[in-house]
């Protein structure tokens, strides 16, 4: 009965819609600006895995190929960082709220769940961004000159990558909704099992063909495809360009509705059975 | 003001460490996955370097050719020295990462301050902890070396296996000391997550994890020299893949980690105590 009066009340409007999403991206702005010790620390975090990774590669690789091994590693890791984050900080932060007993007040108000999701990840594209900033700073210094090729449609698919992570993210929150605290660990394997099988850091050209065949089924591993071939300057390696564009920017428009829809289901199911505070 | 401390007779004190032990192991037994992912984790840590180096120079061999003429490591096999670097490395972060979160958790659940103000000894709580760590590290490294051996077909018995697993359980000892200090910092910054995460990929880079340090500049390579977990890591890489000991000999490598065992426990446990008393002192260390 609530529950459905707390339904039909939800706030609608554009108007609306903007002031909470403004209101929420604030508060989550505070809240990363009050630990500032952390957010040094993301970027030298950043420039060390960069380091140690790109001196691995260049110990391995043939004279020939370092920059192009370098370039691999370095824009298959831009990727890699804003899955990382999407897997992580999104669900992390509801289970913040829950544990800090705000969740269940405030998914009972009558707010937009879409604005609480996209005010969380604005907040964590900027940093990450910022990261990968630096980053890029970093190994141009360090390392030399990295093989940039069209910077524009890296963008846009870089762009339409970040709905895709996204949108599994929207899925992924609600389920950390649901499993609470054994998502650590899921998350932890699917970090590593997604950074094996979308060939992050590497070419697909390493991965076993048993393997080869899982990664093709995974939307991920065409977003790291296309994004690296692209600003390398090379054809990608699993499929043909246009087909790879296709598939990515299918799922960029596909995830995001398909993961709203879940989580929207997670929480009424947690709210019916009145387990959105429990952690 | 505080709890009068007990005189606390030997027995006492085993029962505060066996106690602690007892109630990390199980707290750790309740989530099984982790297990699956600390063995899991050096492995796939390793893959990713294994195989940028094999899709680069197109094989294997052509890979180690490559290792070995960048690093001068002659005969050595790359794909050996990653999945031990890898295991190694997971191993130490993991020692750190336990006891830095073990202090973060009890201060966020609110039974720290509880815990330091009972009248039971730091050190049994500490050595308790230590004991939980040990048992967790061994386990993870044993099981990631076998799996990844096992994975990338190599013999995971190949060298002298028995020194390599006395040289970590005896090498993890200054390891707990530097986790001691990093509590310290815990307690003093907070923000563990971040700090941590960092920190275990400065260890990392100073290990010579996937590469020998050799090949750095050598301001870094002094810092590596300082630091115990290269030691470690060197050391059991040249048990097993049968690598120079450079130092003398390997009783020069053993003296040397011999000398950080005793030294970096008790300068880690100094800083923390007297972290621990100034922020008792202060604003108290239940505080986050």
């Amino acid at each position: 009965m609530v529950l459905a009066t707390a339904e039909q009340n939800r706030i609608h409007g554009r108007k609306a819609w903007w002031s909470q999403f403004w209101a929420m991206t604030k508060k989550e702005f505070t809240v990363l600006t009050r630990y500032k010790f952390s957010f040094v620390l993301s970027f030298v975090q950043i420039m060390v895995i960069m380091f140690v990774f790109t001196v691995a590669a260049m110990v391995l690789a043939p004279p020939d190929q370092e920059s192009f091994g370098v370039g691999i590693m370095f824009y298959s890791f831009i990727l890699f960082m804003f899955f990382s984050t999407a897997l992580w900080d999104i669900g992390n932060s509801l289970r913040e709220e829950q544990y800090q007993g705000t969740l269940e007040s405030l998914f009972m108000s009558p707010i937009s769940y879409f604005s609480t999701l996209v005010s969380r990840i604005l907040s964590n594209v900027i940093w990450t961004s910022l990261n990968v900033a630096i980053a890029f700073i970093f190994m141009s210094i360090v390392f030399g000159k990295l093989p940039v090729q069209n910077v524009f449609l890296g963008m846009i698919i870089l762009v339409l990558s970040l709905f895709v992570c996204f949108g599994f993210s929207f899925g992924f929150a609600g389920l950390a909704l649901q499993y609470k605290e054994s998502m650590n660990t899921l998350t932890n394997f699917l970090q590593f099992f997604f950074m094996i099988v979308c060939a992050m850091f590497f070419p697909f050209s390493a991965l076993p063909d048993i393997v080869l065949i899982v990664s093709r089924l995974i939307p991920l591993s065409y977003c790291v495809d296309l994004f690296r071939s692209t600003l390398i300057g090379i054809p990608p390696e699993l499929l043909s360009y246009e087909l790879e564009f296709g598939i990515v920017t299918f799922f960029a428009i596909v995830f995001p509705l398909l993961g709203i829809m879940f989580f929207r289901r997670t929480v009424t199911t947690a709210k019916r059975s009145g387990t959105l505070a429990e952690y | 003001m505080y709890a009068p401390i007990q005189k606390m007779t030997l027995k006492s004190h085993w029962g505060v460490v066996w106690g602690t032990f007892v109630v990390r192991l199980k707290t750790f037994s309740r989530y099984k996955g982790v297990l699956f992912m600390d063995i899991l984790t050096p492995v796939l840590l390793a893959a990713m370097p294994i195989l940028l180096g094999q899709a680069l120079s197109g094989s294997i061999s052509a890979a180690s050719a490559n290792f070995e003429q960048n690093t001068g490591l002659t005969g050595a096999n790359y794909v050996a020295f990653i999945i031990i670097g890898a295991n190694v490395f997971s191993t130490v972060t993991t020692s750190l990462w336990l006891f830095g979160f073990f202090i973060r958790r009890e201060q966020t659940l609110g039974t720290l301050e509880a815990l330091f103000m009972s009248p039971a000894h730091q050190i049994s709580i500490l050595v308790g902890l230590t004991l939980y760590v040990q048992l967790r590290s061994v386990i993870t490294f044993l099981g990631g070396y076998l799996f990844g051996c096992l994975l990338f077909s190599i013999n995971p018995f190949q060298g002298q296996v028995l020194l390599a697993l006395a040289i970590l359980l005896f090498g993890l000892v200054p390891i707990y000391g530097l986790s001691f200090l990093l509590g310290a910092l815990v307690l003093k910054v907070k923000q563990a997550n971040s700090l941590l995460n960092t920190l275990q990929w400065i260890v990392g880079a100073f290990m010579g994890v996937f590469f020998p340090i050799t090949v750095l500049p050598i301001t870094f390579q002094i810092v590596s020299y300082l630091f115990p977990g290269f030691w470690l890591n060197y050391n059991i890489q040249a048990a097993l893949m049968g690598l120079d000991w450079f130092f003398v000999n390997m009783y020069g490598h053993l003296g040397i980690l011999f000398i950080f065992a005793i030294t970096c426990p008790l300068i880690g446990y100094l800083i923390f105590s007297r972290t621990e008393s100034r922020s008792k002192r202060a604003e108290g260390i239940g505080q986050f």
